[in-house]
Protein backbone atom coordinates (compact mmCIF):
# COMPACT_ATOMS: atom_id res chain seq x y z
CA UNK A 1 0.00 0.00 0.00
CA UNK A 2 1.23 3.52 -0.75
CA UNK A 3 2.36 6.04 1.83
CA UNK A 4 -0.73 8.19 1.15
CA UNK A 5 -3.02 5.21 1.75
CA UNK A 6 -1.21 4.44 4.99
CA UNK A 7 -1.65 8.04 6.10
CA UNK A 8 -5.37 7.95 5.38
CA UNK A 9 -5.74 4.72 7.34
CA UNK A 10 -3.82 6.18 10.27
CA UNK A 11 -5.96 9.34 10.28
CA UNK A 12 -9.05 7.13 10.24
CA UNK A 13 -7.70 5.16 13.19
CA UNK A 14 -7.10 8.35 15.21
CA UNK A 15 -10.62 9.54 14.48
CA UNK A 16 -12.22 6.19 15.34
CA UNK A 17 -10.35 6.07 18.63
CA UNK A 18 -11.06 9.65 19.64
CA UNK A 19 -14.67 10.14 18.54
CA UNK A 20 -17.03 7.44 19.74
CA UNK A 21 -19.63 6.02 17.41
CA UNK A 22 -18.44 7.63 14.20
CA UNK A 23 -17.91 5.31 11.25
CA UNK A 24 -14.70 6.25 9.54
CA UNK A 25 -13.41 5.11 6.19
CA UNK A 26 -10.27 6.38 4.56
CA UNK A 27 -12.10 6.65 1.25
CA UNK A 28 -15.06 8.54 -0.18
CA UNK A 29 -18.28 6.52 -0.24
CA UNK A 30 -21.47 6.69 -2.27
CA UNK A 31 -23.68 6.28 0.76
CA UNK A 32 -23.08 6.90 4.43
CA UNK A 33 -24.86 6.00 7.63
CA UNK A 34 -24.33 8.92 10.00
CA UNK A 35 -22.43 9.76 12.01
CA UNK A 36 -19.75 8.96 9.47
CA UNK A 37 -16.55 10.39 8.06
CA UNK A 38 -14.46 10.09 4.97
CA UNK A 39 -10.97 11.26 4.17
CA UNK A 40 -10.12 13.11 0.97
CA UNK A 41 -6.79 13.97 -0.59
CA UNK A 42 -5.95 17.68 -0.75
CA UNK A 43 -3.02 19.46 -2.29
CA UNK A 44 0.53 18.13 -2.16
CA UNK A 45 3.49 20.50 -2.19
CA UNK A 46 6.54 18.49 -3.18
CA UNK A 47 10.19 19.46 -2.64
CA UNK A 48 9.72 21.69 0.38
CA UNK A 49 13.35 21.00 1.27
CA UNK A 50 16.39 20.17 -0.86
CA UNK A 51 16.64 16.66 -2.27
CA UNK A 52 12.93 15.97 -1.65
CA UNK A 53 13.51 16.27 2.08
CA UNK A 54 10.01 17.45 3.02
CA UNK A 55 6.60 17.08 1.37
CA UNK A 56 3.67 19.16 2.58
CA UNK A 57 0.34 17.41 2.25
CA UNK A 58 -3.19 18.55 2.98
CA UNK A 59 -5.93 16.07 3.84
CA UNK A 60 -9.61 16.88 4.20
CA UNK A 61 -11.77 15.01 6.68
CA UNK A 62 -15.48 15.36 6.06
CA UNK A 63 -17.85 14.31 8.82
CA UNK A 64 -21.57 13.80 8.29
CA UNK A 65 -23.89 13.81 11.28
CA UNK A 66 -27.54 13.48 10.24
CA UNK A 67 -30.52 15.32 8.84
CA UNK A 68 -30.37 19.09 8.69
CA UNK A 69 -33.16 19.70 11.23
CA UNK A 70 -32.31 17.05 13.78
CA UNK A 71 -31.47 18.72 17.12
CA UNK A 72 -29.37 15.83 18.38
CA UNK A 73 -27.19 15.80 15.29
CA UNK A 74 -26.63 19.53 15.57
CA UNK A 75 -25.53 19.13 19.18
CA UNK A 76 -23.23 16.31 18.09
CA UNK A 77 -21.68 18.58 15.46
CA UNK A 78 -21.07 21.21 18.14
CA UNK A 79 -19.06 18.64 20.10
CA UNK A 80 -17.15 17.55 16.99
CA UNK A 81 -16.21 21.16 16.20
CA UNK A 82 -14.86 21.91 19.67
CA UNK A 83 -11.09 22.52 19.77
CA UNK A 84 -10.71 20.03 22.63
CA UNK A 85 -12.73 17.45 24.50
CA UNK A 86 -13.85 13.86 24.20
CA UNK A 87 -15.73 14.29 20.92
CA UNK A 88 -13.43 16.88 19.35
CA UNK A 89 -12.35 15.87 15.85
CA UNK A 90 -9.30 18.15 16.07
CA UNK A 91 -8.19 16.56 19.34
CA UNK A 92 -8.76 13.06 17.96
CA UNK A 93 -6.71 13.67 14.82
CA UNK A 94 -3.92 15.35 16.80
CA UNK A 95 -3.79 12.55 19.40
CA UNK A 96 -0.80 11.12 17.50
CA UNK A 97 0.88 13.83 15.45
CA UNK A 98 3.35 11.50 13.73
CA UNK A 99 0.76 8.82 12.90
CA UNK A 100 2.97 6.19 14.42
CA UNK A 101 6.08 7.53 12.71
CA UNK A 102 4.59 7.71 9.20
CA UNK A 103 5.03 11.48 9.02
CA UNK A 104 7.05 14.22 10.70
CA UNK A 105 4.11 16.23 12.05
CA UNK A 106 0.48 17.21 11.48
CA UNK A 107 -1.77 20.08 12.47
CA UNK A 108 -5.53 20.44 12.18
CA UNK A 109 -5.78 24.05 11.06
CA UNK A 110 -9.39 24.67 10.11
CA UNK A 111 -12.97 23.43 10.06
CA UNK A 112 -15.52 24.81 7.67
CA UNK A 113 -18.24 24.93 10.33
CA UNK A 114 -21.72 23.67 9.58
CA UNK A 115 -22.25 22.69 5.98
CA UNK A 116 -25.15 20.99 4.23
CA UNK A 117 -24.10 18.13 1.96
CA UNK A 118 -26.33 16.53 -0.66
CA UNK A 119 -25.75 12.80 -0.90
CA UNK A 120 -25.99 10.63 -4.02
CA UNK A 121 -29.57 9.71 -3.17
CA UNK A 122 -30.39 13.44 -2.86
CA UNK A 123 -30.82 13.31 0.91
CA UNK A 124 -29.19 16.14 2.80
CA UNK A 125 -26.96 15.92 5.83
CA UNK A 126 -25.19 18.47 7.90
CA UNK A 127 -21.57 18.12 8.71
CA UNK A 128 -18.24 19.84 8.45
CA UNK A 129 -14.87 19.44 6.79
CA UNK A 130 -11.59 19.68 8.67
CA UNK A 131 -8.29 20.63 7.04
CA UNK A 132 -5.26 18.69 8.19
CA UNK A 133 -1.78 19.90 7.26
CA UNK A 134 0.85 17.16 7.24
CA UNK A 135 4.60 17.25 6.80
CA UNK A 136 6.19 14.10 5.38
CA UNK B 1 21.95 25.74 -18.74
CA UNK B 2 19.06 26.70 -16.51
CA UNK B 3 18.14 24.31 -13.77
CA UNK B 4 15.74 24.02 -10.88
CA UNK B 5 17.18 24.00 -7.38
CA UNK B 6 16.20 20.55 -6.29
CA UNK B 7 19.16 18.42 -5.32
CA UNK B 8 21.56 21.01 -3.95
CA UNK B 9 23.60 19.86 -0.99
CA UNK B 10 24.37 21.59 2.28
CA UNK B 11 26.80 20.26 4.85
CA UNK B 12 28.04 21.69 8.13
CA UNK B 13 31.04 20.21 9.92
CA UNK B 14 30.74 16.97 7.99
CA UNK B 15 27.02 16.52 8.61
CA UNK B 16 24.72 16.48 5.60
CA UNK B 17 21.75 18.71 6.53
CA UNK B 18 20.35 18.84 3.00
CA UNK B 19 16.99 17.30 3.80
CA UNK B 20 16.20 20.13 6.23
CA UNK B 21 17.06 23.02 3.94
CA UNK B 22 14.18 25.05 2.54
CA UNK B 23 16.26 27.86 1.04
CA UNK B 24 19.95 28.34 0.43
CA UNK B 25 22.00 31.30 -0.72
CA UNK B 26 25.74 31.68 -1.29
CA UNK B 27 26.59 35.35 -1.42
CA UNK B 28 29.99 36.52 -2.68
CA UNK B 29 30.31 40.26 -2.29
CA UNK B 30 33.00 42.86 -1.97
CA UNK B 31 32.91 46.33 -0.53
CA UNK B 32 32.30 49.04 -3.09
CA UNK B 33 35.28 51.40 -2.79
CA UNK B 34 34.65 54.78 -4.32
CA UNK B 35 37.67 55.99 -6.27
CA UNK B 36 36.04 58.93 -7.94
CA UNK B 37 38.55 61.64 -8.83
CA UNK B 38 37.90 65.35 -9.00
CA UNK B 39 36.35 66.29 -12.31
CA UNK B 40 35.08 62.80 -13.06
CA UNK B 41 31.80 62.56 -14.92
CA UNK B 42 30.72 59.51 -12.95
CA UNK B 43 31.67 57.51 -9.92
CA UNK B 44 34.67 55.24 -10.04
CA UNK B 45 34.32 51.90 -8.30
CA UNK B 46 36.84 49.34 -7.08
CA UNK B 47 36.16 46.04 -5.46
CA UNK B 48 37.26 46.24 -1.86
CA UNK B 49 37.42 43.71 0.92
CA UNK B 50 35.28 40.65 0.46
CA UNK B 51 32.28 40.02 2.71
CA UNK B 52 31.00 36.56 1.74
CA UNK B 53 28.30 34.65 3.57
CA UNK B 54 25.98 31.67 3.48
CA UNK B 55 22.30 32.08 4.22
CA UNK B 56 19.92 29.17 4.84
CA UNK B 57 16.39 28.65 5.94
CA UNK B 58 16.14 25.22 7.57
CA UNK B 59 13.38 23.24 9.21
CA UNK B 60 14.10 23.13 12.94
CA UNK B 61 15.34 19.76 14.12
CA UNK B 62 15.93 18.90 17.76
CA UNK B 63 16.56 15.18 17.34
CA UNK B 64 19.62 13.69 19.01
CA UNK B 65 22.14 14.37 16.25
CA UNK B 66 20.03 16.86 14.31
CA UNK B 67 20.49 20.44 13.23
CA UNK B 68 20.24 21.87 16.73
CA UNK B 69 23.11 19.71 17.92
CA UNK B 70 25.23 20.63 14.91
CA UNK B 71 24.68 24.36 15.28
CA UNK B 72 24.36 24.92 19.02
CA UNK B 73 27.53 23.07 20.01
CA UNK B 74 29.78 25.37 18.03
CA UNK B 75 27.80 28.44 19.00
CA UNK B 76 28.17 27.73 22.72
CA UNK B 77 31.89 27.12 22.35
CA UNK B 78 32.36 30.11 20.02
CA UNK B 79 33.76 27.77 17.38
CA UNK B 80 33.95 27.90 13.61
CA UNK B 81 31.72 25.97 11.23
CA UNK B 82 32.99 24.37 8.06
CA UNK B 83 30.19 24.98 5.56
CA UNK B 84 29.89 23.25 2.18
CA UNK B 85 27.27 23.89 -0.50
CA UNK B 86 26.85 22.40 -3.96
CA UNK B 87 24.31 23.32 -6.62
CA UNK B 88 23.24 19.75 -7.41
CA UNK B 89 24.30 16.52 -5.80
CA UNK B 90 27.54 15.47 -4.16
CA UNK B 91 29.69 14.74 -7.22
CA UNK B 92 31.98 17.75 -7.41
CA UNK B 93 33.18 19.05 -10.80
CA UNK B 94 33.19 22.03 -13.12
CA UNK B 95 29.44 21.76 -13.60
CA UNK B 96 28.86 21.28 -9.89
CA UNK B 97 31.38 23.34 -7.93
CA UNK B 98 31.83 23.13 -4.21
CA UNK B 99 31.48 26.33 -2.21
CA UNK B 100 33.42 26.11 1.05
CA UNK B 101 33.63 28.60 3.85
CA UNK B 102 34.78 28.70 7.46
CA UNK B 103 32.29 30.67 9.46
CA UNK B 104 32.55 31.80 13.07
CA UNK B 105 29.40 31.08 15.05
CA UNK B 106 28.16 34.64 15.51
CA UNK B 107 24.46 33.94 16.01
CA UNK B 108 22.03 31.06 16.36
CA UNK B 109 18.26 31.27 16.01
CA UNK B 110 17.02 27.76 16.86
CA UNK B 111 13.32 28.33 16.28
CA UNK B 112 11.27 30.85 14.38
CA UNK B 113 7.68 31.02 13.18
CA UNK B 114 4.09 31.81 14.07
CA UNK B 115 1.59 29.36 15.52
CA UNK B 116 0.62 26.83 12.87
CA UNK B 117 3.78 27.34 10.84
CA UNK B 118 6.48 24.75 10.36
CA UNK B 119 9.20 25.63 12.87
CA UNK B 120 12.12 27.12 11.02
CA UNK B 121 15.74 27.89 11.82
CA UNK B 122 17.04 30.85 9.83
CA UNK B 123 20.82 30.73 9.52
CA UNK B 124 23.23 33.45 8.43
CA UNK B 125 26.91 32.57 8.40
CA UNK B 126 29.44 35.23 7.38
CA UNK B 127 32.66 33.64 6.23
CA UNK B 128 35.95 34.29 7.96
CA UNK B 129 37.96 35.45 4.94
CA UNK B 130 36.31 34.34 1.74
CA UNK B 131 34.16 31.52 0.46
CA UNK B 132 36.27 29.47 -1.92
CA UNK B 133 35.02 27.77 -5.07
CA UNK B 134 36.45 24.35 -5.87
CA UNK B 135 35.89 21.89 -8.69
CA UNK B 136 37.40 19.09 -6.65
CA UNK B 137 36.75 17.81 -3.18
CA UNK B 138 34.21 15.78 -1.31
CA UNK B 139 30.85 16.35 0.28
CA UNK B 140 29.98 16.67 3.15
Amino acid sequence: MSQISDIKDALAANLKTGVSGVQVLGYVRDQVTPPAADIRRGTLDYDQALNGGVTHLTMLIRVFVAGVTDKGSQQRLDAYLAPAGDESVKAAIESDTTLGGLIQDLHVTQATGEQTYTMNDNTQMIGSEWTVELWL
Amino acid sequence: MAFVIRNGKVGIDGTDITSLIREVSVELTADDVDVTALGAGGHGHLAGIRDDKFTFTAYSDFTASGLHTVLSTKFVSAGTYEVKVTPSGSTIGTANPLFIGYCPALSYNPISGAVGDAAMTPVEMPANGTITISTTGTFP
